[in-house]
């Protein structure tokens, strides 16, 4: 894989080089190569992650799940996916337009934007920034602001409702989430993704920050509102949060952002804690697929397990258990380096 | 000391949430319980009270008297029986009998309240039809399917 | 809760239901929230009218048989058989032994199978999707009993003046054998899942508390009252069928909350397992029907009143003759509709989230609320 990147890149760079272009085009030309294999990479995942959940979720309670479309239903969400996008398109008559309409490509952007540093094998990383993980939790909080404004520009009290409680929700999680990567940071001496895969060559940070892990696990969950977390849009009280109003292919597009994100956080989770591609035998890019998806089929176990919280236990959950947790972890991580 | 027991019950909650996700994990590797259904179907039951059909005679017809039992047991007044007397000939004729399946509850009391065994309930359960008339079942419809009641009295 | 240093916040009305997933039918709620805190809720019934009493005084005795059956349609073995003992009253007719066994155990598979429902639905009630399917799961092992003797799966139309319709067919021994296996094992994975998982002890566990004298003075019955710590069960108290025979511990519980009101039904479940056991063991041999019994009964002027404890509680059926061969007044007195009635005074103050589990432990059931 990264042979072929290279190679590929080459030609590229000759090939600009020979019409005599400024190399800017070079750039911009393997940005836009990654953009599409990236936003080509995403579509397929989804896909097979609605598969997967439906799939797992129907085995668990003893039932089959899609069967009809395909090989045990494996084209199935593509029939879902064209169905949505023939739906009509219904704009509440009292919403908030511009927002509206935004809100949803808010959502899904971020995640996007977020696998460009993610490290899919040795080498495979479309910008191995060197403040990676900095930029990560940066660009995936956007995504608050996409959910409230799909919220309240929907004009109605229940999807404002649940875009409130989702608001809160993301901001919690998102302090524990950032101070249990601190850790690994802290080991790694370096917050780039390339730099914390090549420290965990002989051991995985999952062995010296356990603690950091499951609180990572944890506020992975409450991040992109699973079960026990999904306050958001809890269908027993909320019936379906945020995302009520909206119908066609702007429903797809929180739903396309929502596994697009379960997918991203376990990556990021396999990377901090797994030890990214690394691993024997298969090549890299295997490893860190396999990895992603164990952190993956946790999430949708807890989902198809658990209960949810309430709102308040949720939050006082997130302050007042995980974060003192991520920060005794720290101060031990800290303590450790500075006298070992 | 509380900080003993804190532990205590962090340990025990994440063991209890374990036992749950390795119980469901359990019913992953179990066989699903559901049947693709158009393809396949449960057997059903020889008593399953699917709908009243009538029991055709040796000669092939009905053995309806008309002696009109079982109309007052009916809770749905889904029955309609015509009958008339001819000189000569013992008992009564039947003109027209039919059940309103569109009004018919399926409670069986009709079938209990044949003395003549001209009735049954029979497990054909797939009767939605887009015109509510094609449930109106007379005599020819309702001898069209025969089979083994089990379920008489 | 307001205090003059808290953000002033406004109160502002939600509407739940009619057709909210969670009513456990249609039951509409008119909430005054302030922020996710209930401040008043008001309930209104009646979606479900049928008018069932009325109907009942226009039709044979005979004729609404059937109909008993989809009062609560959860547990119609219970409504058929409060209407059946109510005749048989009147008539001063004795049930052979068989068939009152045949209609305990009935009785108890019909109550495990409204139980299942519960567990499903308040499991699904707090988010968890899977124990729902299990709790279905169980359900068709009881539904699948009562449907090869009686013919339906839900409204049986089992009972009869003097008896009942069938006795057991042949098929129905072996698998009433491995549901009595089967189920206590099934009974164990519920309690994995959720008795003692972190997050249903904190959404349940003080949540909605009920104290003993005011479930009394409710009304309450059933499951509900006897998880508030007190022991009244029909059963026990005034056995009726074959449950003087069988004898009956009822599952009391002390503490009145949500979870108490789990407990109660998933130890009922296995009760009712248990004497599904002693019915099978203990089952006479004889007839199921008493000879000449009438179809169409004209029941002597006078009144009587039929007890019987229902998966939700006291089910009780005042009834009148006039002499004639319909009724004159046939009132119901249905678990659902006492339970429900506290319903205003325990939502009050509560967080909207809690709305659904302390509505849903309260395993009320909306044809039994408006009949």
């Amino acid at each position: 894989m990264k042979r072929l990147l290279e190679i590929l890149g080459d030609w590229w760079a000759g090939l600009v080089g020979s019409a005599g272009l400024p190399s800017w085009v070079t750039v911009l030309g393997e940005m836009v190569f990654a953009a599409i294999l990236i936003g080509a990479f995403i579509a397929v995942l989804v896909l097979f992650l609605i598969w997967l959940t439906r799939k797992v979720s129907a085995h668990i309670q003893l039932r089959f799940g899609p069967m009809r479309v395909g090989w045990h239903g494996a084209v199935q969400t593509v029939a879902d996916a064209f169905k949505l996008l023939q739906k009509e398109d219904t704009t509440p008559r009292v919403c908030d337009r511009p927002v509206f309409n935004v809100a949803p490509f808010l959502a899904f952007a971020p995640t996007v934007v977020a696998f460009v540093v993610i490290p899919f094998g040795d080498g495979v990383i479309v910008r191995d920034l060197n403040i990676g993980v900095l930029f990560l939790f940066a660009i995936t909080t956007i995504n608050v602001i996409a959910i409230i404004s799909g919220g309240w520009a929907s004009g109605s009290k229940y999807s404002l409702l649940g875009g409130f409680r989702s608001a809160a929700q993301l901001v919690s999680y998102e302090v524990p989430l950032v101070l249990s990567a601190l850790g690994v940071i802290m080991l790694a001496g370096s917050m780039k993704m390339g730099a914390i895969v090549e420290a965990q060559s002989r051991v995985w940070f999952v062995a010296y920050q356990p603690l950091a892990f499951a609180v990572y696990v944890i506020a992975a969950t409450a991040e992109v509102n699973r079960t026990p977390f999904d306050i958001p849009e809890a269908e027993q009280e909320l019936v379906a949060g945020y995302n009520v109003e909206y119908s066609g292919m702007k429903f797809a597009m929180f739903f396309l952002a929502e596994f697009a994100n379960m997918f991203l956080v376990s990556a990021i989770a396999a990377t901090l804690f797994l030890g990214g591609w690394r691993g024997p035998w298969l090549p890299g890019e295997l490893w860190f697929l396999i990895k992603s998806f164990a952190i993956v089929l946790l999430l949708m176990f807890f989902r198809w397990t658990y209960p949810r919280l309430r709102v308040d236990q949720l939050m006082s959950f997130a302050w007042k258990f995980l974060l003192p947790l991520a920060f005794v972890n720290l101060l031990a991580t800290g303590l450790i380096i500075a006298l070992g | 000391m509380r900080l003993f027991r804190a532990v205590g019950r962090i340990v025990k909650g994440t063991w209890w949430l374990l036992v749950g996700i390795v119980t469901t994990t359990k019913h992953l590797l179990r066989h699903a319980i559901t049947v693709q259904y158009p393809k396949e179907r449960f057997e059903q039951w020889p008593r399953f009270r699917g709908r009243v059909a009538m029991v055709a005679g040796d000669d092939g017809g009905h053995k309806c008297v008309a002696c009109a039992q079982c109309i007052p047991v009916c809770p749905a007044a889904c029955i309609t029986l015509e009958r008339h007397r001819e000189e000569g000939v013992k008992g009564f004729i039947v003109d027209a009998y039919v059940i309103d399946l569109g009004l018919c509850i399926y409670c069986g009391l009709c079938v209990e309240a044949c003395k003549f065994d001209a009735l049954a309930m029979i497990p054909e359960y797939e009767m939605s039809v887009y015109d509510k008339a094609e449930l109106v079942y007379d005599i020819p419809k309702l001898l069209s399917r025969q089979l083994e009641p089990e379920f008489k009295r | 809760m307001a205090t003059d240093t808290a953000i002033r916040t406004e109160e502002f009305q939600v509407n739940m239901g009619p057709q909210h997933p969670s009513t456990h039918g249609v039951f509409r709620m008119v909430l005054t929230m302030d922020g996710e805190r209930v401040v008043d809720c008001e309930p209104h019934i009646g979606f479900l009218h049928r008018s069932m009493e009325k109907m009942a005084e226009n039709r044979l005795y005979i004729q609404f048989l059937p109909m008993a059956d989809r009062i609560d349609y959860l547990s119609s073995m219970f409504c058929a058989v409060a209407h059946c003992e109510a005749v048989e009253q009147f008539m001063e007719i004795e049930v052979p032994p068989r068939a009152k066994y045949l209609r305990t155990m009935f009785m108890e598979l019909n109550r495990i199978a409204s139980h299942c429902i519960f567990f499903g639905v308040f499991a699904l009630d707090l988010g968890a999707v899977t124990p729902f399917l299990y709790g279905f799961r169980e359900r068709e092992l009881t539904m699948d009993l009562l449907e090869m003797t009686s013919g339906q799966r839900i409204t049986f139309n089992y009972v009869r003046f003097g008896g009942v319709a069938a006795d057991l067919p042949e098929s129905f021994f072996p698998a009433v054998e491995r549901f009595i296996k089967v189920f206590p094992g099934r009974v164990t994975d519920y309690e994995r899942i959720l008795n003692e998982n972190e997050i249903f002890l904190a959404r349940t566990k003080g949540i909605g508390v009920v104290d003993a004298a005011r479930a009394i003075n409710y009304g309450w019955s059933g499951p509900n009252l006897r998880s508030s710590g007190v022991d009244f069960d029909l059963r026990q108290n005034m056995p009726y069928e074959a449950y003087g025979e069988l004898g009956y511990e009822p599952v009391v519980l002390p503490n009145g909350d949500c979870y108490d009101r789990y407990l109660a039904r998933i130890l009922e479940m296995r009760a009712s397992h248990a004497l599904i056991k002693k019915c099978m063991e203990g089952l006479p041999e004889g007839p199921t029907q008493k000879e000449k019994v009438s179809k169409f009964p004209k029941l002597p002027a006078g009144e009587v009143y039929v007890r019987v404890e229902s998966p939700r509680g006291d089910y009780g059926l005042y009834l009148v003759s006039d002499g004639t061969d319909k009724p004159y007044r046939y009132k119901l007195r249905t678990p659902s509709f006492n339970n429900l009635s506290m319903i205003r005074e325990m939502l009050r103050g509560v967080y909207l989230a809690d709305i659904v589990p302390i509505f849903g432990s309260l395993d009320v059931i909306l044809p039994d609320v408006d009949r």
